[in-house]
């Protein structure tokens, strides 16, 4: 299996796509990976791509990133390219922290 | 030169950037760090590329540490948590009621501090038996004086602290049914007021050991530096240190001794041995004592059954004490005699005499109790903890012999027998 996988909304071209970095099955990164998804249903419904890196499968890339810790989520697009810590757990921080808009009324 | 002057103009722009990515780099250091100690961090990334991953959980644990405390409370105890030094970490909230302080007054104190003086001892074996892991669990009770004034008698139980990171022990606390005020007739409640004996001799054992322990490299180092060529005008410093450590190593040595026999745990290996021989070896071994003190020695081994059964090492360390209290309590230039005789018949004796400080009438029934040295004078002109008689006399008996001594009062010298079994007819 690829290390990294994707999950893709309608479109995986979409505007919005992220990249977030996970230890395997460790408990605070599954948390972020389904609250980011969950995220993503609610607020782009349309058009947006998960890119998920395990570290513990590609560490070199966690480091070429400049990954310090996991779970981290970065906002690659739109620009500019943000990131964010933890387990996501607080939606209207998260959307704040990346500078996205929320929807009104989802 | 130049080049610092032809980069300048270069410089800011290079700077700007080189900070802008520092400060990148500080708020992501940031992030991390609030996440981290939000427990929303699982693993860490090594700058060489190594994964940390950090224990799950947390928010569990917490949970499960509330829980936990909240079923010890409902049991009327009070826990105390302190570390390897005794001094109070946590505890549960019930401490009010029991000891008489509000739980935040107690965090960072000792909890000695709670002890009344005269069971301090008690405790501190308890506490020393579980944290050097000599027992599970420790029972024991104390006198505890509250802010009040007031002393209450309470109840421990002590135990070792498994959490994996932290080393320390749990007092799990409750009150005695009696309470009772200072000078009271339960303030001298005989239950508290006697320390569990054995616990207290483990404790000295324990001390003793660890306080030996650092003295054997010393010795090895102060060895090589009295060899060493450098240090030649050194040397008479060196050698006092020696004689210092030496001695220090012998009064602990003395001391682990005095708890076995105390406990008469004393393990001894019976064989038939050459008294003779013994006796020859000891006062080879005590020669520079001798020599130094210029004292005459009569050796006189009449005895024409000279096997006994007894244990090779302990005989020689029974010996070895009588003779060198022998050299010690003589006078310079004096003299000491060793008689060996088969009286009565079936028996060896070894007496050991000299005509030294002698002992007088009301001290000579004591000599045998530990810590005994004549009066505090004699004790710094002679050095030691006065535990060698008591020593010798339970390793006398430990190989089923006995050992008494006489003295016609001060000044007129003493004399200590040892008497021994013969060893069986060895079959030739």
């Amino acid at each position: 299996m690829n290390p990294s996988t994707a999950i893709s909304g309608h479109s995986t071209n979409g505007a919005y796509f992220f990249r977030i970095y996970v230890a395997g099955g460790a408990p605070n990164s599954v948390r972020a990976l389904a609250n980011l998804d969950s995220l993503c249903r609610k607020h782009f419904p349309e058009s947006h791509r998960i890119e998920v890196i395990d570290v513990l499968l590609e560490p070199m890339r966690a480091l070429g990133d400049a990954v310090l810790v996991t779970p981290t989520v970065v906002k690659v697009s739109p620009a500019p390219e943000q990131e964010i810590i933890g387990n996501l757990s607080d939606e209207g921080e998260v959307l704040r922290a990346l500078g996205l808009p929320a929807k009104e009324n989802p | 030169m130049n080049a610092t002057l032809d980069t300048s103009s270069a410089r800011p722009v290079h700077n700007l950037e080189k900070a802008s990515t520092l400060a990148l780099r500080l708020a992501h250091a940031e992030n991390a760090l609030l996440a981290f100690s939000c427990g929303q961090v699982d693993s860490i990334v090594d700058p060489g590329g190594k994964i940390y991953l950090l224990r799950p959980a947390q928010e569990n644990l917490r949970q499960n540490e509330r829980r936990l405390l909240a079923v010890i409370e409902s049991t009327g105890d009070v826990l105390v948590v302190v570390n390897r030094g005794g001094f109070i970490t946590a505890q549960s909230s019930a401490s009010l009621r029991v000891l008489g302080y509000e739980p935040a007054e107690m965090i960072g104190h000792s909890i000695f501090e709670l002890i009344r003086d005269d069971h301090l001892a008690a405790v501190y074996s308890a506490f020393f038996n579980v944290i050097e892991g000599f027992q599970e669990h420790a029972d024991t009770s104390f006198a505890h004086r509250a802010p009040d004034g007031s002393h209450r008698l309470i109840e421990a139980t002590l135990g070792k602290l498994r959490d994996g990171s932290t080393e320390g022990l749990v007092f799990s606390l409750r009150p005695m049914r009696t309470s009772f005020g200072p000078g009271t007739e339960a303030a001298r409640d005989e239950q508290v007021s006697a320390p569990p004996s054995l616990g207290k001799d483990r404790f000295i054992a324990v001390l003793a050991h660890e306080l030996r322990t650092p003295l054997s490299p010393a010795l090895l180092g102060l060895e090589d530096l009295q060899e060493d060529e450098r240090f030649t005008e050194a040397r008479p410093v060196l050698t006092m240190i020696r004689r210092n450590i030496e001695l220090q190593s012998r009064m602990l040595e003395e001391l682990t001794d005095f708890t076995m026999v105390g406990q008469k745990k004393m393990r001894v290996h019976l064989e038939p041995i050459d008294a003779h021989e013994s006796a020859r070896f000891v006062l080879e071994i005590c020669q520079s004592e001798i020599a130094a003190k210029a004292v005459e020695v009569l050796l006189d081994l009449r005895a024409a059954e000279r096997f006994v059964t007894a244990d090779p090492v302990r005989l020689q360390q029974v010996m070895w004490n009588l003779v060198k209290n022998a050299v010690k309590f003589s006078v310079a230039g004096g003299r000491i005699s060793i008689v060996t005789a088969n009286d009565p018949p079936g028996y060896l004796t070894i007496e050991v005499a000299d005509h030294g400080a002698g002992i007088s009438a009301d001290l000579l029934p004591r000599i045998f109790d530990p810590f005994q040295q004549g009066d505090l004078a004699m004790q710094q002109r002679h050095g030691g903890l006065g535990l060698g008689l008591f020593i010798a006399k339970g390793l006398a008996e430990a190989q089923e012999g006995t050992l008494t001594g006489a003295s016609a009062g001060l000044g007129s010298g003493a004399t200590f027998k040892l008497t021994l079994h013969l060893a069986p007819a060895l079959e030739l």
